[in-house]
């Protein structure tokens, strides 16, 4: 099974491809400029994997959390690809990688991870290894994310917390597990989207007042 | 926690020179102007601009949310969150990414999103305190490093 | 031939397809229509989320209305700036994926620029030229001289706010609704423009527009009349103002430049009253006066693709590479 994936939730753009053989990650040192690059990126995984984008058999996206310009520039990007191919999209969430990467180094148990956020803030999930499954996303104080034991961070240490590397690995086995439905129908593909996990305490507000 | 200081100008063109001289002390801040309807805060962006080397146009930007003033290698941001209504699309129109990159960020209507208050920056009041002097204004500023 | 134009610079998300540049097939803007129920979901309130979630149903909408498949449109067009880089990043990137895989060309448009080309669309014109273009919008109040294919002169521009700024911002202060143009001229529409003397910001003082000094002049009268304010009056006065204002930068722009064409374009260009004055200077000066519709007025993306048509030619080679930008001057190269 064929696929191309695309993470552009930091400054520097990570793609994949993978299929019953292997698996090819790549870094891109893109800076800001991964939406003037998208293209070019596309060509030259395609190309190292010797595919044209009609060998693909499903896209894949990042859906974060992270930088909201580079997810949205993914997300529209693979969208609008699934929707004019008629190529399978999957999502796949850097708490549901960093699970994966995890359990491939034998973890197990309760865990939380957390994953800084905008300001003084990160996400925080919590999951039970051997189980990928992790609960809906909560908005902590960064400061007090290393307080509980068994936490790792996704790009991110402090006394308390250990980083849990992504392990291009663990990717693959989460892709080639996906489910792929014969053709991308629009609705599948309006649910892949970047991950807005928590509605700010403004918007928020903004409810109240209705 | 750093005083506050406070002038008075008594004509728009002070208040050029004042902003200028803000700009020459604090290049690289973000810049959380407060100020009611007409108090002049656009005017003080461009004399902030003119502080910074910067001989772009500065105009208002309540109607496009955000505008860039780009001059040989500077650039300034001036943003408007009177139309804004929720924190997201503050992250959403890029503020972020700017405040990562260090540009200078001026940005009108701050006070509608209280989580930047928590951000390092530069406080700005401008104030209209004299009835019979329609171009008198009372300015001050506060450097806050958000911590409090 | 057949252009797809997506524009996504600032509230708006619209798609559109035209023929030759001059003949709309379809389009449509994501706040007019109730996209989300033929597809089952909701397009969120938020703004930041509702460009992403908008695109896809509103292309398939367009091109269904035109009749048109994927495999007949032979060029791209959207809006790389300028305007706000998150929504703009979003109509770029649909439409790099579009043009990639279609393998056709990809044009980035200019924004403003697209606005003129709208009042020349609106007739079912290609662009004329020498012409005066008068660009009055909620964030852009400016004059230029064009004269030829991406050839502007700016002869003036805003100094602080800009008309539809103004008329939502008193509209606002006023406790009038939103947005502030149509219940402005809604308002005034039988009331006395001369009952109120606001003043003239910038007359005699040559190429520049300025209009944060009328927003405190309204902020004054409200004040100084309390109880026997007059609305309709007020109202009345503010756009006559507004008109009289760029009348005498238009006037004197006719007059030096000896141009028998005027163009009105931008959101702003829907306000009667300054129709009404513009037309009756175009009549003086014997020239021609092009206005644009309701629907080309305000953000479109049919402008887009027709402006595309008609300056593909500067499209550069690489335009797969290029980025959405926050400000880009008119005329300006595509140095992204």
């Amino acid at each position: 099974m064929k696929y191309l994936f695309i993470d552009a939730s930091e400054n520097s753009t990570f793609a994949q491809t993978g299929d019953t053989d292997g698996f090819k990650p790549r870094s891109f040192a893109t800076d800001r400029n991964f939406a003037a690059r998208i293209t070019l990126i596309c060509d030259e995984m395609l190309g190292n994997a010797g595919w044209s984008f009609s060998d693909l058999d499903c896209l894949a996206l990042c859906t974060g959390p992270g930088s909201l310009t580079g997810l949205r520039v993914a997300a529209a990007f693979l969208r609008t690809a699934a929707m004019l191919t008629g190529k399978p999209l999957v999502g796949v969430n850097l708490f549901e990688w960093s699970l994966q990467s995890l359990l491939n180094q034998k973890k197990t148990g309760a865990i939380r991870v957390v994953m800084p956020t905008l300001i003084d803030k990160a996400f925080m999930v919590e999951a039970t290894l051997p189980s990928l499954h992790h609960s809906n996303p909560e908005l902590i104080d960064r400061s007090a994310s290393g307080t509980h034991p068994d936490t790792y961070g996704i790009r991110f240490t402090v006394p308390g917390v250990t980083e849990v590397k992504l392990d291009p690995a663990a990717l693959h086995e989460i892709l080639c597990k996906k489910e792929l439905k014969a053709a991308a129908g629009m609705s599948e593909i309006l649910n892949i989207l970047p991950m807005y996990v928590i509605p700010s305490q403004a918007e928020r507000k903004f409810k109240e007042n209705l | 926690m750093q005083e506050r200081e406070t002038i008075n100008s008594l004509s728009p063109e002070q208040t050029l020179e004042i902003a200028a001289r803000l700009a020459a002390q604090f290049p690289k801040a973000l810049v959380l102007l407060h100020g009611s309807l007409g108090a002049g805060k656009t005017l003080f962006a461009r004399g902030f601009a003119t502080g910074l080397g910067i001989k772009t146009n500065v105009s208002s930007p309540s109607y496009t949310l955000m505008n860039e003033y780009r001059c040989e290698d500077r650039s300034m941001f001036h943003l408007d969150l009177y139309r804004i209504n929720c924190f997201e699309e503050v992250v959403d129109i890029g503020l972020f990414d700017i405040l990562d990159a260090g540009q200078p960020c001026l940005i009108e209507w701050a006070e509608r999103v209280e989580e930047l208050g928590r951000l390092p920056h530069l406080d700005v009041k401008i104030a209209c305190y004299d009835e019979d002097h329609e171009h008198h204004r009372q300015i001050s500023w506060q450097w806050q490093d958000g911590t409090e | 031939m057949i252009t797809l134009g997506i524009e996504s610079s600032c509230d708006d998300t619209s798609a559109a397809l035209i023929k030759d540049g001059t003949q709309i097939l379809a389009s449509l803007v994501s706040s007019q229509i109730e996209i989300h129920r033929r597809f089952g979901g909701v397009v969120p309130e938020v703004a930041s989320r509702k460009h992403l979630e908008a695109i896809l149903p509103l292309l398939s909408e367009a091109m269904q209305t035109a009749g048109i498949t994927y495999a007949e449109i032979d060029q791209i067009a959207v809006t790389a700036g300028p305007g706000l880089l998150g929504p703009l990043l979003v109509g770029l990137s649909t439409a790099k994926a579009l043009a990639w895989l279609l393998k056709k060309p990809l044009i980035p448009v200019n924004h403003i620029e697209a606005h003129l080309t709208a009042s020349f669309l609106a007739a079912g014109r290609r662009p004329e030229y020498p012409f005066l273009g008068l660009i009055v919008s909620g964030g852009h109040s400016n004059l230029v001289h064009v004269t030829g294919s991406r050839q502007y002169k700016c002869l003036a521009q805003t100094l602080d706010d800009a008309p539809g700024e103004l008329f939502d911002k008193v509209a606002r202060h006023l406790g009038l609704g939103y947005p502030g143009g149509p219940v402005v001229q809604k308002t005034g529409e039988n009331g006395d423009p001369k009952r109120y003397r606001l003043p003239r910001p910038m007359a005699g003082k040559g190429y520049v527009f300025s209009f944060s000094g009328l927003k405190t002049a309204v902020m004054r009268v409200v004040e100084n009349e309390k109880d026997a304010l007059n609305m309709a009056d007020l109202c009345a006065s503010l756009q006559h103002a507004v008109a009289e204002t760029f009348a005498e930068k238009v006037e004197m722009a006719l007059e030096e430049t000896g141009v028998k064409r005027l163009v009105m374009a931008g959101g702003v260009a829907a306000n009667r009253p300054l129709r009404e004055r513009m037309q009756q200077l175009a009549d003086r000066h014997k020239a021609e006066l092009l206005l644009p519709t309701i629907h080309l007025c305000t953000d479109n993306a049919a402008m887009i693709a027709a402006h595309a048509f008609f300056t593909a030619e500067s499209a550069p080679a690489n335009s797969l590479e290029v980025n959405a930008v926050a400000t880009w001057e008119m005329g300006g190269a595509h140095n992204f």
